[in-house]
């Protein structure tokens, strides 16, 4: 996947995650899962970013 | 409690540490060893989103109605991952334009209309001063708590905006040079991020840890409280989901298009690919600093605090538990979370009014040459307007609404442009009609739901009359407009203006045509494409560009800035070149764009243009030819890419749907390409393949085979027994790496050697009735020599003699039988499949020995001529089955006798073979169809037709040729040649 198809992926899920029904879902422990869900939508962007990076690094 | 004048001088001294280090960042710019150019600080610049809405206002929205102050964060979170895809873009297109402000971005984007930038300009200082009120509002309330007194708030309240207008101006309009970047500002306000984010994380530590047992305790015991709602969403207090998904996504259009957003994200970006690291880092400090709020705001009520109080529980927890110095530290993290916004906001406020509202109406009558202080101390003035203006809102309707109701309203203003920028800039057809019809619906319709209601609210307007029917109509009611009942204000206001705003966008844009101008910057801002204009004849010398911008910015400073460029570029005064002074009177563009913003730079440098009318009718039908030339070649390049893409899927389809496994390999043997089936030959799916060494996933196949860069065919066989023809060739490249096709050919290999086996049985059966009276002819004798020993008399000695000797003939009898039986079995035996090292002199001698017991061949004389030849590799049964067919249909021809002569020389490399008989010979017309298969000359019942034609394919298989001479009546050569392999 590259970044053009990712990053509108990404926004996607996030979207759809932050919103019902994944709110209703995971409703008595809201916080926790919105925390969880946020660190780990940092995480992932970042990855990506250091990976497609590294891409671009080795093809200089 | 702290003294008031004692909290001006610690913000005082706030603000001149700020400046100082202001300062240092731009030494460190003349000197060109920046520290700002780096997408740490470029990170930490944009948290100036943080205001004084999140260090005060979340505590407070968490506290009313729980988690949803979040989404103010989630919504960049979620917006930062498309950065890429358009914050990049925007950045790009605003370098290449000299764009200073969001309003400038717009009015370029829609033929740079100067309309529709001081549209989105007066959009924007309507829509924002309430958000400056807040940060006002927000120092003023901080300072009331911490002087611990109200006397005199209202002055206190003037001279802070005072002070931060100052500063404001100090920051950003010191000078008249202002290029579009300020390096002591951004770092200035990374500073500020760093202390705001450690000043809330000190107070949610020590709420939490302090005051608490950590996380989980404050949130049981919230749960177990009147305020366990607050844990939820969609019910009692809490919001709804409607709302929840509203204020998302106005939190991600704030983030976009908010003026200081844009001014630090766009205008302030030093290097493009920093936005890559600001796409995690942002979103990890808007985590940081939220980590806390609602451990402050659950414990703020836990401890007494009252809802309504909630917006300064970070300052008012501290302070009832006795922490004076931790109540200082928050309020100089609150002040600095607002100082930042109010510097930054004020900044891009002020250059938006002051070059698409001011400007152009002073431009229209008066030039103001020679003025240059009058325009700086006109931005002066601006800054300062912009910071009163928030202040009175702050005083006047600020009072009756919550810091986060003030900070929404501006989120909504500010995402009437959303659709102009957004669709603008991935659809060409977007035209100022529409953009101007957006803006101002979306406007009315913010206007009149949202700011309209909190002027009533705060007395401003009279809730009689007029008003008053509005606000009881049916359709016209400002909070449920046509009938529209069940939405939250937010969600309301942003249906109804999203609504109109998109209609009249893309139904005007659609129904008006585009000017020429306007398509021109539609292909620059959408294409992200910018035609590199050449210099032209009518250029501008160092002197002249000198003294235009010394009218605008002030003669010194104009003479330095073209010194700076001077020196930093190595150009000579003298002796400058064209493409010199093209730079120059670009870097004076972009200078004065800064100063008067770009639409009126370029008018300025337009006028001055000294070409001819000639000249100017040259270079306007030059670049109408560039213009067409180039769309003409994109035309092209479209329509190419179009068929690549054809050809491509086209290709890939064939290799795809091929019936044999294809793959390619790069110069270092890892695999590039796997096709369907490889992955059904192999069960080697292709996501694994790729990347991998192919030796690692066909290890049957010898690495050296891809050392020769030459075509190369083999057959081999996995331990899995399955049979693979492989065909390697290597790409003609320069980079190298070779294809690979690999055909499983176990199936047809099995049915080859189930035919040869038919084929020598067939031979057989042939033999068999050849060979019968040489078995019957020695049993005949053994029976009637078993007949006369029976009669025999064994006492008499001469019985006892012939009966040794009939035994003696007996015994010869049947070793001859045993070696006909011998010869025979060996022959039917089941073929093996591999090729050894052999003798093939012996192979002959074996297949003459058997066909000798042929009774036909009684009438043939066999001549041999067989030289000593090394051995050779080959598969001695299909050999033998060869010759012995060859010599089989030798007999066949020569039905009343004849000579058959067997010849085996040596030929350099290879040996050859004659079979030549002495038979009724081929007819020509039939000689070149003999080897096919199935093809025959005798009777039904009496021949295959497969019997030349498996010679042929086991001739081939060893690399070797087979040819047939014959004359009809005269006789034929069959000529078999084998390569010498050992």
């Amino acid at each position: 996947m590259n970044s053009k198809e990712f990053w509108p992926f990404l926004f996607f899920i996030g979207t759809l995650l932050f919103n019902w029904p994944f709110l209703v879902i995971f409703g008595l422990s809201l916080p926790e899962y919105l925390f969880g869900v946020w660190g780990i939508f940092i995480i992932v962007t970042g990855i990506f970013i250091h990976k497609t990076g590294r891409q671009r690094n080795n093809r200089v | 409690m702290f003294k008031g004048w004692l909290l001006f001088i610690f913000i005082l001294a706030y603000l001149s540490l700020l400046f100082l280090i202001a300062y240092y960042a731009e030494r460190r710019e003349k000197t060109g060893r920046s520290i700002v150019s780096n997408p740490y600080v470029y990170s930490l610049s944009m948290a100036v989103y943080c205001t004084s809405w999140t260090f005060y206002g979340s505590v407070g929205k968490a506290a009313t109605s729980g988690l949803s102050f979040l989404t103010i964060y989630l919504g960049p979170t979620l917006m930062a991952s498309l950065w890429w895809i358009i914050l990049r873009k925007i950045i790009i297109i605003s370098k290449e334009n000299r764009i200073t402000t969001i309003s400038d971005f717009v009015g370029s984007r829609y033929g740079k209309s100067i309309f529709l930038s001081a549209l989105v300009a007066f959009v924007a200082l309507v829509g924002i001063t309430p958000y400056l009120g807040l940060q006002i509002k927000a120092i003023m309330k901080t300072f009331i708590i911490l002087a611990g007194e109200t006397r005199g708030s209202a002055e206190a309240g003037w001279f802070i905006t005072l002070i931060l207008g100052i500063f404001a101006i100090i920051f950003g309009a010191r000078r008249l040079d202002s290029s579009e970047r300020h390096e002591g500002l951004v770092f200035a306000i990374a500073f500020e991020s760093i202390v705001k984010l450690i000043a809330f994380l000190m107070v949610g530590f020590f709420v939490t840890y302090g005051l608490f047992d950590g996380f989980y305790d404050i949130f049981e015991k919230i749960k177990a409280s009147q305020y366990g709602d607050l844990l939820f969403l969609g019910g009692g207090t809490s919001v709804s989901h409607n709302e929840w998904a509203s204020l998302l996504f106005l939190s991600m259009m704030a983030i976009m298009f908010l003026p200081r957003q844009f001014h630090v994200s766009v205008v302030e970006n030093s290097d493009v690919s920093h936005v890559s690291r600001a796409m995690w880092l942002f979103p990890l400090y808007l985590f940081l600093i939220n980590i806390f709020v609602m451990p402050v705001a659950f414990g703020g009520l836990l401890l007494g605090g009252s809802q309504a109080d909630a917006d300064s529980f970070v300052l008012t927890v501290p302070l009832g538990q006795g922490q004076s110095l931790l109540a200082l530290i928050v309020f100089i993290g609150g002040f600095s979370a607002a100082t930042g916004m109010v510097i930054v906001e004020s900044l891009a406020l002020s250059t938006m009014v002051m070059n698409n509202l001011v400007m152009p109406a002073i431009f229209r009558f008066n030039e103001m040459k020679g003025f240059p202080t009058i325009i700086l101390n006109l931005k002066r003035l601006i800054i300062l307007g912009c910071v009163f203006l928030g202040y009175f809102f702050a005083v006047s309707i600020g009072e009756f609404y919550t810091l986060v109701d003030i900070g929404l309203k501006s989120f909504e203003a500010v995402t009437i442009f959303a659709p102009s920028i957004i669709l603008g800039l991935f659809w060409k057809r977007g035209n100022k009609i529409g953009a101007i019809g957006g803006i101002t619906a979306g406007f009315v319709i913010w206007f009149y739901t949202l700011f309209m209601p909190a002027m009533l609210k705060a007395g401003v307007i009279s809730d009689e009359g007029f008003f008053s029917y509005l606000i009881n109509s049916e359709i016209f009611n400002p909070h449920s407009l046509f009938g529209l009942r069940g939405l939250d204000r937010w969600s309301h206001s942003l249906f109804w203006g999203l609504f109109f705003n998109i209609v009249c966008y893309i139904g005007l844009s659609i129904f008006t045509k585009q000017r020429g101008d306007e398509e021109k910057q539609a292909l620059l801002f959408v294409e992200s494409y910018s035609p590199r204009m050449l210099p032209v004849k009518g250029i501008y010398s160092i002197r002249q560009i000198e003294e235009i911008l010394g009218q605008y910015v002030g003669r010194k400073e104009a003479r330095d800035i073209i010194e700076h460029f001077i020196a930093r570029n190595g150009i000579r005064r003298e002796s400058a070149s064209q493409d010199d002074l093209f730079r120059l009177r670009d870097e004076a563009e972009r200078v004065l764009s800064g100063a008067l913003g770009s639409a009126i730079a370029t008018i300025i440098f337009e006028d001055k243009l000294t070409l001819t009318e000639r000249e100017r009718g040259e270079i306007s039908s030059s670049i109408k030819q560039m213009t067409d030339t180039l769309r003409l070649s994109r035309q092209e390049l479209a329509e190419a890419n179009r068929n690549l893409a054809y050809l491509k899927e086209f290709s890939e389809n064939i290799i795809e749907s091929a019936p044999v496994g294809i793959l390619t390999i790069d110069s270092v043997l890892m695999v590039k390409y796997w096709n369907r089936h490889m992955e059904a030959i192999t069960g080697i799916k292709r996501s694994s393949a790729h990347n991998n060494h192919i030796v690692s996933l066909l290890p049957w196949i010898s690495r050296d085979i891809f050392l020769q860069n030459e075509y190369e065919e083999i057959t081999l066989q996995t331990p899995s027994f399955q049979t693979f023809k492989i065909n390697i060739s290597p790409f003609k490249d320069p980079s190298g790496g070779h294809v690979v096709i690999l055909e499983d050919i176990t199936e047809k290999k099995k049915m080859e050697e189930q035919l040869l086996q038919a084929s020598k049985l067939a031979s057989l059966g042939k033999l068999t009735a050849g060979i019968s009276h040489e078995i019957g002819n020695p049993l005949a004798s053994i029976s009637s020599l078993v007949q006369e020993l029976r009669s025999l008399d064994m006492s008499s000695g001469e019985d006892i003699n012939f009966t040794g000797e009939s035994l003696k003939t007996i015994n010869n009898h049947i070793e001859r039988i045993a070696n006909i039986v011998r010869s025979l079995g060996d022959f039917a035996r089941i073929s093996t499949k591999e090729k050894v090292i052999s003798n093939i002199s012996e192979i002959l001698d074996r297949t003459i020995n058997l066909v000798k017991y042929d009774k036909r061949f009684k009438n043939i004389r066999l001549v041999s001529d067989i030289d000593d030849i090394p051995p050779l590799k080959l598969n001695p049964d299909q050999i033998q089955q060869v010759f012995l067919n060859l010599m089989l249909n030798a007999i066949d021809a020569m039905t009343s006798g004849g000579k058959l002569t067997v010849s085996m020389k040596r030929r350099n490399e290879s040996v050859e073979i004659d079979f030549t008989d002495s038979g009724t010979g081929i007819d020509d017309a039939i000689l070149d169809r003999i080897f096919d298969p199935f093809f025959t000359t005798k009777p039904p019942g009496r021949g295959t037709g497969l019997g030349l034609s498996i010679c042929y394919g086991i001739i081939r298989e060893h690399n070797g040729t087979i040819g047939v001479k014959s004359k009809k009546g005269e006789g034929t050569t069959f000529t078999i040649t084998l390569p010498v392999i050992t």
